[in-house]
């Protein structure tokens, strides 16, 4: 049942920006990939940037899915959109949460092929720059999981409660535990294929930090389950 | 030492207020979501919070969480 007045312009105005936002970011994903593509067969970009530009779209359209689905499935649930400040501020942080782990893995995967080209002497500073990247996203999860991004660190006094606490402690552990047996493996790889062990560490960064932010999403939406 | 397990009966005494879970999560400082998960007991409070919900509601600790024997 619903308990959650919405009858306040704070709250329209909410349920209209998580109906549109879906939609869009799958639209404007489309649309550069399109572009992409028709960059490509134009011959006007290089295949490298094409790739990126791909990856970004591809990110941007799970996004919009995501979205999308979210949306339905909480007006299946006949779930009311948070009102207060608090409870809206904690809905966007396990939305990006729910996201944000496609895009690790994307860029992930990407500074995998970087790292390849720089290791076989072809790259170039795109390759450097793609590297970084895929670390910092590598981070990106639980950066905002842990509530140190900047909106995570201005929302402080709304964000950090019992429960976050709580969530973010049991979320920790299997990103603690993908990380050893990752490391494991990739030094475990390492003995025979140095080369490969290096260029597949961003991802297994990625791959860490994706599955602490999923758990820490899932939690989040547990706990809005039975009211 | 046995397993202490905690009674709750915040979601009574939290609808006999006329309270929503948003309503007294705002009281206590809290988001609705933790109300939600202490209510269902998925979440054990803390001391702090246990009192606090118990002010917010006008009530003694103990007339919203025990030990079950």
């Amino acid at each position: 049942m619903p308990e959650v007045d919405m009858s306040d312009a704070n709250g329209r105005r909410t349920r209209r920006r998580v109906g549109k936002t879906g939609p869009f970011l799958l639209a404007l994903g489309g649309l550069t990939l399109g572009l992409c593509v028709l960059g490509v067969v134009e011959g006007r970009l290089e295949d490298r940037l094409a790739g990126i530009g791909a990856g970004v779209s591809i990110g941007l359209m799970i996004l919009g899915l995501v979205g999308i689905w979210r949306g339905r499935s909480e007006r299946a649930a006949g779930r009311s959109l948070p009102t207060s400040a608090r409870d809206r501020a904690i809905r966007d942080r396990a939305w990006m949460a729910s996201f944000i782990p496609f895009s690790m893995i994307v860029f992930g995967g990407l500074s995998v092929m970087a790292i390849g080209d720089l290791q076989a002497g072809t790259g170039d500073i795109g390759d450097g720059l793609m590297v970084g990247v895929g670390l910092l996203y590598g981070w990106l999860g639980p950066l905002i999981i842990m509530g140190w991004d900047g909106k995570s660190l201005k929302n402080r006094r709304l964000l950090e409660d019992e429960l976050t606490r709580h969530h973010r402690a049991r979320a920790v552990i299997p990103g603690f535990i993908a990380l050893l047996s990752l490391m494991t493996g990739l030094v475990v790889i390492g003995l025979w294929r140095a080369d490969l062990a290096v260029r597949l560490g961003p991802l297994a960064i990625s791959v860490a930090g994706a599955a602490a932010t999923l758990r820490f999403a899932h939690l989040e939406r547990q706990a809005d389950a039975g009211d | 030492m046995a397993e202490l397990r905690l009674g709750i009966r915040l979601k009574e005494v939290r609808t006999a207020a006329g309270l929503t879970q948003a309503e007294l999560a705002e009281r206590v400082g809290v988001s609705r979501k933790t109300v939600n998960t202490v209510e269902n007991g998925v979440f054990t409070p803390s001391t702090p919070l246990a009192l606090g919900l118990a002010r917010a509601l006008g009530v003694k600790v103990e007339d919203l969480f025990w030990l079950e024997d």
